[in-house]
């Protein structure tokens, strides 16, 4: 369960303060799939990285497994990063270099899993994404849909309980970001991940169980889904 | 992350900007190239003057003397002294100066020889020989001297003897078998050769000399140098060891009885009678460092001046120090020079893995492992770098050793470059822990990026 309360983010000092989230507070059940829909500039990316812990909030607490990120230190951070969260980006973010076991290596490598390990979990993630034989190819050699396929590997590979997902059919043509939005509710439904999803496409935020839609850095609506998700906080 | 991931990455990194990693290592090995000469020249100079030293001199001997000129190795003290019967004028270098020596006698050599400690006392004994000839030969100058077993000269034909060359007998140089019309070494052995030693004129001459001139007349009789010649057979035939000091050619080599009466016969009647400039004593033992040390310790006390030929193999050892330390400075020069190379490439990489180190600290990679992450990298480059060098540095070294050798005239079985494995390694790390360390800054700036400004794509 994530719970996010009176988050408030502002960049600058005095006079020139700019509030990006104002007083933003929600809940997303463990589990859920959940769309942050908004134009540019809206503060969906900010709110973002704030409930992934890559950044921190001006004020307000982030509970994410009874655990509120916004208190930790650094070290237990990148710990909680490491351990918790898969990230996808729109622009993919594959070492082009590297073969595709090296790209779905790396989280391994830094939540410090033993070698011995790692490979029968690294084939096991690339088999998930359908790129089992692609697992020696250099990933400068994929295309579009391959690379946010390994990007998916990558992000599925550690078994995070939270996978973030910034437009991540914002580079694909509409047939390969179909397979890839399958891909995440698949992983979503079967690993029981909570997906996040940053978006600006309605289609894909009509497919989440929850849409959180901000404007200006606050929240103006929460659709749900389902009857069985509650939403709580929100619209000023 | 794990060290050995750390490595394994840095490593991968390398090997994609494989153009940008040897260039900045070639710069590195230039460093290594120079060092790892300096350091092959240095222990090839060092194992020659060790050889020199033993060839020429004996270890277990020391010079010991009245005058601390005896322990100075730098310019000699040409100030006046007060004056000894026994101090002499020795006259140095070109300009015609003397100094004056104070000088060891017969009664010290007495005295040196009744001492505990002292196995043997050799007076150097400074010989005015004329010439050197043989029945229906010309006449050759030469120059003689006691023979010292420690000294160990190679022989051509017949053997060194181990304790003193037997009475009446010499031996002689190489050089003058062919001039002396010898067949061949074999056949100068048991034959006879001529030395003619000269007395200086005796006071009597001189007095009568001076006193014809001072009447006005012109000298009667122009005063005549007394002169002996002595016949020795050769013993053995020497020939100019490996790495032989001197470049006048070998003395002939007499035993001491033999040198004593020659050296009495050409000083006779002169202040330098029953003096010499110095005595080489044989300290029991003497080989050992603290042995000699504290024999000089007790010379001392009865007011010698002592140079153990541990101290002189120093001042030689000093010598190559400066000239290795003079050549060394380049090669860190060059190593500083090649440390703003990797300073200046590392900043790339950091700036060209902007993303890279971004979606690295996005996934909670800690900002210390990404900095070993570039710090190793720079170790790459520098373990590359310092290996490459090295290994230039040998097979020129290698390669080229015969023809310095022949060129310098060194001798054979002297090598120039001596080059030694665990110098080489301890180089190799050394320049290692450099490039580490002139990968710090780009680290740092790499482990304070911002996985969020890193990572934004507009």
């Amino acid at each position: 369960m994530i719970e996010i309360q009176n988050i408030t983010k502002t960049y600058g000092k005095k006079a020139n303060a700019f509030t990006a989230l104002d007083d933003v507070s929600f809940t997303v059940p463990s589990g859920a799939s959940v769309a942050i829909v908004g134009k540019s500039g809206s503060g969906k990316s900010t709110l973002m990285h704030i409930m992934s812990g890559l950044d921190k909030p001006s004020s307000g607490s982030i509970v994410v497994d009874n655990q509120d990120i916004s208190q930790l230190k650094s070290k237990a951070l990148d710990r909680f990063r490491a351990e918790k969260i898969g990230f996808i980006f729109q622009a993919f973010f594959v070492q082009a270099n590297e073969t595709c076991m090296q790209n779905v290596s790396l989280p391994l490598e830094i939540a410090r899993v033993a070698r011995g390990s790692r490979k029968k979990r690294i084939a096991e993630a690339l088999n998930q994404v359908e790129l089992s034989e692609k697992a020696t190819t250099k990933a400068r050699n994929l295309s579009g849909g391959q690379k946010q396929r390994l990007a998916i590997a990558r992000a599925i590979v550690n078994k995070p309980s939270i996978i973030f997902a910034d437009e991540p059919t914002g580079n694909l043509d509409s047939a390969t970001g179909e397979k890839v939005e399958k891909l995440l509710f698949e992983f979503n439904k079967q690993l029981g991940s909570t997906l996040v999803v940053v978006t600006h496409d309605a289609d894909l935020a009509k497919k989440c169980d929850m849409q959180i839609h901000i404007k200006d850095g606050s929240i103006t609506r929460i659709e749900t889904a389902k009857k069985n998700v509650p939403a709580k906080g929100g619209a000023k | 992350m794990r060290m050995l991931d750390i490595i394994t990455r840095a490593g991968r990194s390398l090997k994609n900007a494989k153009a940008r990693t040897l260039l900045t290592s070639l710069a590195i090995a230039v460093g290594a190239f120079t060092l790892t000469i300096t350091l092959a020249a240095g222990n090839g100079i060092r194992e020659y003057t060790d050889r020199l030293i033993a060839n020429n001199f004996d270890p277990a001997e020391s010079i010991v003397g009245r005058d601390k000129e005896v322990e100075n190795t730098g310019a000699p003290d040409t100030s006046p002294k007060e004056y000894d019967s026994s101090v002499a004028n020795v006259s140095f270098g070109g300009g015609g100066g003397s100094m004056q020596v104070k000088q060891v006698t017969d009664k010290d050599i007495k005295e040196l020889k009744s001492l505990s400690y002292v196995e043997s006392v050799r007076p150097n004994y400074e010989i005015a020989a004329r010439y050197i000839t043989r029945t229906g030969q010309k006449k050759y100058t030469l120059s003689l001297q006691a023979y010292n077993p420690g000294q160990k000269p190679e022989t051509e034909a017949g053997s060194a003897p181990t304790t003193d060359v037997v009475k009446g007998t010499v031996l002689l140089p190489k050089e003058y078998v062919k001039l002396l019309k010898f067949d061949s070494a074999k056949d100068a052995i048991g034959k006879t050769v001529k030395v003619t030693i000269e007395r200086p004129f005796t006071e009597e001459t001189l007095k009568e000399f001076v006193a014809q001139s001072m009447m006005g007349q012109a000298p009667t009789t122009q005063p005549t140098q007394e002169t002996k010649t002595i016949s020795l057979k050769v013993a053995a035939v020497t020939k100019k060891g490996a790495a032989a000091l001197s470049p006048a050619g070998l003395p002939l080599l007499l035993n001491a009885k033999d040198a004593k009466s020659m050296y009495d016969y050409t000083t006779k009647g002169t202040n330098q009678y029953g003096k010499y400039l110095y005595a080489s004593v044989r300290i029991k033992g003497g080989e050992n460092d603290t042995t000699a040390a504290a024999a000089k310790k007790k010379l001392k006390k009865l007011d010698y001046y002592v140079m153990t030929s541990q101290e002189l193999q120093q001042t030689i050892g000093q010598f190559v120090d400066v000239l290795q330390i003079l050549v060394g400075v380049f090669g860190v020069i060059t190593v500083i020079a090649s440390v703003f190379g990797i300073i200046n490439t590392m900043y790339i990489s950091v700036l060209e893995r902007t993303r890279e180190i971004g979606l690295m600290k996005a996934l909670g990679m800690r900002g210390r492992s990404v900095a070993w992450l570039f710090r190793l990298e720079a170790a790459w480059i520098g373990m590359i770098g310092g290996v490459l060098g090295a290994l230039g540095a040998f097979v020129l070294g290698v390669s080229l050793n015969p023809w310095i050798t022949k060129t310098l005239s060194l001798g054979k079985g002297n090598d120039l470059l001596i080059f030694d494995l665990a110098q080489i390694v301890g180089l190799i790390v050394i320049l290692t822990v450099v490039a580490i360390v002139a990968g710090w800054l780009p680290a740092r700036k790499a482990a304070k990026l911002d996985p969020i400004e890193a990572l934004r794509t507009e």
